[in-house]
C-alpha cells in the first residue's frame, strides 16, 4: 500500500532542546495511527511539521510518496492535511457555519469567503454524526462542539489526512465514543487519521498502529494486535512505569474554605467546604459553573451573590490578599500561569517577587529567585533543569511540574487546582497526584476542579458533580458510586439512570 | 559569562527564544571558542535590524541626493561635518537629543507595560509650560526653584499622562485614541492659559524663569560648545535612563510592571494590582515626558514658547521603537534621531531638507521590516 504521508529523517531543534530526532515513520490509507508519548516526545512538534507550521531543520515529509518543499499551513491543506489542534483555529465570533466556510478553496474574495454550502455541511454532520449548533458564534458552544465544528471544516474541504491532537482531552464520556466512532468511519472511507493522544484506553479501542516516541525519536510503530496497555506505557516511559499515588484514609481538620449559595454567570447557588487534610474535587462536564467558581476565588470577578470564607473570614472586603495568601494551579497554563517569555527564574517568584525573600528594601533579590527555581527544578524533576531557558521551550508537562511546585513551595493553606493534569502525560500525572497527596497529609486543604472522572476518584476525600451551576451530585469517598456520578454529569438522577 | 546576571527587561541576552539561552555553568575552557561563535552570531544576529536597516536607510538617502543633481559623497560630507564631525555641531545635535531622550523613555516606559504612549508631545507641552510657570515665580534661593520648576514639569506631564492610565484602569477605554485626543487638548490648553495671562502681551511667549532656575549650559565649561544650546538638561536625561533601566531590573514594582506587559493574563491571576501599574505606567510616561521641557525651558530660551516641542514627542516613539524600547538604548537612539533633525538644517542648502525627514521614516520602516523577520517563528507552536 502506498502510503499517504511518510517522514523521512525529520528533525527539528529549538536551541538545544531536541523536539524530533530522525523520525521516520509512514500513514497508510484507511488507518487510525495513533502517535503516543509523554509530554515532549515531539508529537506537537512533528505534527506542526505535517501540517506545515513548523519548518523542520532537515528531513524530508512526503504526501503521496512526492516529497513536499516550502511546506506552509496552506501548502498542506492544499495537499489534503488538515490539523484538528489543541487550540482551535477559529473566530470566536463567527458561527460555526462561518468558520467552516471560512477560507475555503475557490472562495476567496471579500464577500465569498463566509458563505458555504449548507447542505453539504449538513451530510458531512449527518454522515459522520457531527452534531452542533450551526448558526451560534463558536465562543458560545462548548469545546466539544468547537472540536468538532472544527473537524468539519476540514471535512469540508476534503482533508485525506486528519490529525487530531488530543481530541477528547476536552470531551465528557459520551462525547469520547461518538468521537472515536467518527474517527473509524472517517477511515473506514480510505481516510487516515493521526490520533495524538495520552489516553491508552482510548487509543488501544481505536488505533490500527501505534507510534511511540520518546525523547523526539521513534521508539518503534506497532499494529494494534502486538500491544497491550502495559507494553505500551514500558514504551512510552522507557523502562517500568510509575506507580500510582495511593489514597489513605486521614482524618480532616478544620475548615478552610466555605463557599455558600455561590451565584455568578452559570455558577447558580453553590456551597462547599474544604478542610485541612481533605482535597474536594469538582466535576463535571465544562460549562456548568466551573470557570466562574475558579474565577470568583481567584478575585476575577466578584460573585452576583453568596458568600466566600477564608479560615472563618468572608473574603469580600481584601481579595488580593486571599488571593496571595492561596495556592492556585491555574486552568491555562500558557496565559495565566506562566510569562511565557520570560525564564523560569520570574517565573519561580511570579506573585511573590514583591515579598520576601524575593524583595527586601524594595530591591529585587535575584539571587533568591534564582535559587528558588533551582530548587523547584530539583524537586519537581522539570527537564531539561535549566532556569534560564524562557518557560515557552519546556514542554507542558514540564510547565505543569514547575506551576505545581512553585505554589505548592510555598505551603500555602489552600491550594486551587483547576484542571491540573489536563493534556500532561502519565509520568507527570502521577506525580502530581503524589503531591497533592503529600501536601494533604501535610494538612493543606485542596480544591480540584477537574473534568476527569479517574482523577476525582484516585485523590479526592470528597466529590461534587456540578450541573447547571450546582452541586447535583455529593458523595463521600467511600460512597462514591460511578453510575450515580456518570448520570450525575448529564443531570440524571441515580433512578432514571437505571432506566 | 551572563548566565549568573540578572537579566535587563527585553534585553538581547533575555532568553526570549529557545535558540538565545544563557549559558549558566557551562564547561568553561573547552566550549570556550564555540559559545564565542555561538555569542558573536546571536549578537550579530540582534544587531542586524539596526544596522540593516539604518545602512541601507542611508544608502537611499544617497540615491536621493543623487537624483537632486547633488554628489552623494558632497551630501554626507555635508551631513557629517555639520553634525558630528564639529564639536559645534556636536553641541547642536545633543542639544536636539536631549528631548528626544526624554521623550524615547516615556514611549519605552509605557510600553513596559505594553501601553502605548502618543501622548509624549502634549505632555511635553503641559509639563513645559508648568515649568516656565513655577520657575517664573519660584523664589531664588538655592537651588529651590530649579528643583519646584523641575518638579511641576514632572507633575503636569505626570497628570496629563496619567488621565489616559485611569480610564485604561477604570474603564477599558483604549489608550493609543485617549493620549492622542490629550494632545489636542493640551495645545488647547497651553495657548488658552498663554491667552489668559501666562504669556507677556503680544507674544506667545512667557515672562523669563529666575536665574536660579536656570540650568546651565555646557558651553560655559567646555569652549569648543560655544555657540550650541546643548546644556545640562542633557545630563538630567542621561540620569534619567540610567535610573530607569535599573529600576526596571532590580525593583519588584519594576519586574510587575513587565509582568503586566508580557503575561497580562499572569499578572491577573497572581493578583497584582493591573489597575493601579496600568496607572502607574501611563502616569510615569507622561512625567519623563514632562520634563523633556526642560532642555529648551530651562536650559536654552529660559521661557515656555508656544510650539517649542517641535514634534519631539512624536519622534520619542521612534526613538524608542529603535531601541527596542530599553531605557539605555533610548541614548544611542535619540542622538542618531536628533543628528538626522539637525542634519536637515545643515544640508538645507544643497537638499531639501525635507529630504532627512524621509530618510528617518524610510530607516524606521526598514527596521520594523527586519525586526519582524527576526523575531518571526519564535517560539514553539
Amino acid at each position: 500500500m502506498i502510503p499517504t504521508a511518510r517522514f523521512v529523517e525529520v528533525t527539528k531543534k529549538y536551541g538545544r532542546v531536541t523536539a524530533n530526532e530522525q523520525v521516520s515513520f509512514s500513514i497508510l490509507p484507511g488507518e487510525v495511527h495513533a502517535l503516543v508519548g509523554e509530554n515532549g516526545a515531539g508529537k506537537s512538534t512533528l505534527m506542526g511539521i505535517l501540517s506545515g507550521f513548523v519548518r523542520p531543520d532537515a528531513g524530508t515529509v512526503l504526501i503521496d510518496e512526492a516529497p513536499v518543499r516550502d511546506a506552509t499551513p496552506a501548502t498542506m491543506l492544499r495537499h489534503g492535511v488538515g490539523l484538528c489542534a489543541q487550540h482551535f483555529h477559529q473566530v470566536p465570533t463567527l458561527t460555526g457555519y462561518e468558520n467552516i466556510a471560512l477560507g475555503r478553496a475557490g472562495k476567496r474574495g471579500l464577500f465569498g469567503s463566509l458563505r458555504g454550502d449548507r447542505k453539504r455541511i449538513r451530510e458531512l454532520m449527518q454522515r459522520y454524526r457531527l452534531d452542533v449548533e450551526l448558526d451560534v458564534p463558536v465562543d458560545d458552544l462548548s469545546l466539544g462542539e468547537r472540536e468538532r465544528v472544527e473537524i468539519l471544516g476540514l471535512l469540508y474541504r476534503d482533508s485525506r489526512i486528519l490529525i487530531l491532537d488530543e481530541p477528547t482531552a476536552v470531551l465528557a464520556a459520551s462525547e469520547v465514543e461518538s468521537l472515536l466512532q467518527t474517527m473509524r468511519t472517517l477511515a473506514a472511507e480510505g481516510r487516515s487519521i493521526i490520533f495524538v493522544s495520552h489516553k491508552l484506553p482510548e487509543v488501544l479501542a481505536v488505533a490500527d498502529r501505534v507510534t511511540v516516541l520518546r525523547g523526539g525519536r521513534v521508539v518503534e510503530t506497532l499494529p494494534r494486535r502486538d500491544v497491550d496497555t502495559e507494553r505500551l506505557v514500558r514504551l512510552i516511559v522507557g523502562g517500568s512505569p510509575p506507580r500510582p499515588a495511593q489514597w489513605s484514609a486521614q482524618v480532616p481538620g478544620r475548615e478552610v474554605l466555605a463557599v455558600r449559595d455561590a451565584t455568578l454567570g452559570r455558577l447558580d447557588g453553590l456551597s462547599l467546604t474544604v478542610s485541612e487534610g481533605q482535597i474536594v474535587g469538582v466535576g463535571g462536564v465544562e460549562g456548568n459553573g466551573q470557570k466562574e467558581l475558579a474565577s470568583a476565588l481567584l478575585g476575577y470577578e466578584p460573585l452576583v451573590s453568596g458568600e466566600i470564607r477564608f479560615m472563618g473570614e468572608p473574603v469580600k472586603r481584601d481579595v488580593r490578599k486571599f488571593r496571595r495568601s492561596i495556592g492556585v494551579i491555574p486552568e491555562d497554563r500558557h496565559r495565566e500561569g506562566l510569562i511565557l517569555g520570560r525564564s523560569l527564574v520570574e517565573n519561580g517568584a511570579l506573585g511573590r517577587h514583591d515579598r520576601s525573600p524575593f524583595s527586601s528594601a524594595g530591591v529585587l533579590r535575584w539571587d533568591k529567585m534564582r535559587a528558588h527555581a533551582a530548587e523547584i527544578i530539583d524537586v519537581y524533576g522539570v527537564r531539561p533543569g535549566d532556569a534560564t531557558l524562557p518557560a515557552r521551550s519546556f514542554s507542558g508537562g514540564n510547565q505543569q511540574r514547575f506551576i505545581a511546585g512553585r505554589e505548592l513551595s510555598q505551603r500555602p493553606p489552600l491550594l486551587l487546582a483547576v484542571h491540573p493534569t489536563r493534556g500532561v502525560d502519565l509520568g507527570a500525572v502521577q506525580f502530581l497526584h503524589g503531591r497533592l497527596l503529600e501536601e494533604r497529609a501535610r494538612g493543606a486543604a485542596i480544591l480540584l476542579i477537574t473534568a476527569d472522572l479517574s482523577e476525582l476518584e484516585a485523590v479526592c476525600d470528597r466529590i461534587h458533580i456540578l450541573y447547571r451551576g450546582r452541586s447535583f451530585y455529593e458523595a463521600a469517598r467511600n460512597e462514591i458510586d460511578t453510575d450515580g456520578m456518570q448520570s450525575a454529569l448529564l443531570g440524571l438522577g441515580p433512578s432514571e439512570s437505571r432506566r | 559569562m551572563t548566565g549568573s546576571m540578572p537579566r535587563t527587561p527585553g534585553s538581547p541576552r533575555t532568553p526570549r527564544n529557545p535558540e538565545t539561552p544563557g549559558t549558566p555553568g557551562a564547561p568553561k575552557n573547552r566550549a570556550t571558542t564555540l559559545m564565542n561563535s555561538k555569542t558573536l552570531r546571536r549578537r550579530l544576529r540582534v544587531a542586524a535590524p539596526v544596522l540593516l536597516s539604518v545602512s541601507l536607510g542611508l544608502a537611499l538617502g544617497g540615491i536621493i541626493a543623487a537624483l537632486l543633481q547633488v554628489s552623494p559623497l558632497d551630501f554626507y560630507g555635508q551631513l557629517w561635518s555639520g553634525t558630528v564631525g564639529s564639536s559645534f555641531g556636536w553641541g547642536q545635535v545633543l542639544y536636539r537629543a536631549t528631548p528626544l531622550i526624554f521623550c524615547g523613555l516615556s514611549v519605552a516606559f509605557a510600553f513596559q507595560a505594553r501601553l502605548f504612549n502618543i501622548g509624549a508631545e502634549g505632555q511635553m507641552a503641559v509639563g513645559g509650560l508648568a515649568m516656565a510657570a513655577v520657575g517664573a515665580v519660584a523664589p531664588s534661593a538655592g537651588p529651590i526653584a530649579l528643583i519646584l520648576a523641575l518638579g511641576a514639569g514632572a507633575l503636569a506631564g505626570g497628570i496629563w499622562g496619567g488621565i489616559p492610565g485611569v480610564l485604561k484602569a477604570r474603564t477599558g477605554s483604549h489608550e493609543v485614541i485617549v493620549t492622542i485626543l490629550l494632545n489636542f487638548i493640551a495645545f488647547a490648553v497651553v495657548n488658552y492659559l498663554l491667552v489668559r495671562g501666562l504669556a507677556l502681551p503680544e507674544t506667545v511667549r512667557t515672562a523669563e524663569i529666575v536665574e536660579s532656575a536656570h540650568l546651565f549650559r555646557l558651553s560655559d565649561f567646555v569652549p569648543a560648545f560655544r555657540g550650541a544650546p546643548v546644556n545640562a538638561a542633557l545630563f538630567l536625561a542621561l540620569l534619567c535612563a540610567v535610573a530607569l533601566a535599573a529600576w526596571l531590573r532590580f525593583t519588584p514594582w519594576g519586574l510587575s510592571l513587565q509582568i503586566l506587559g508580557e503575561g497580562p493574563g499572569a499578572a491577573r491571576y497572581a493578583g497584582l494590582p493591573v489597575g493601579r501599574l496600568t496607572a502607574f505606567a501611563m502616569s510615569g510616561a507622561g512625567a519623563l515626558a514632562g520634563l523633556g521641557g526642560a532642555s529648551f525651558v530651562l536650559g536654552f530660551k529660559h521661557y515656555f514658547e508656544e510650539g517649542f516641542t517641535g514634534g519631539a514627542g512624536f519622534l520619542g516613539i521612534a526613538v524608542a521603537l529603535l531601541a527596542r524600547n530599553r531605557a539605555l538604548a533610548v541614548i544611542p537612539s535619540a542622538i542618531f534621531f536628533g543628528a538626522l533633525s539637525y542634519g536637515g538644517f545643515v544640508v538645507n542648502r544643497t537638499v531639501p531638507r525635507e529630504v532627512l525627514d524621509v530618510l528617518q521614516a524610510v530607516i524606521l520602516i526598514l527596521f520594523i521590516v527586519f525586526e519582524a523577520r527576526r523575531t518571526a517563528g519564535e517560539g514553539r507552536t
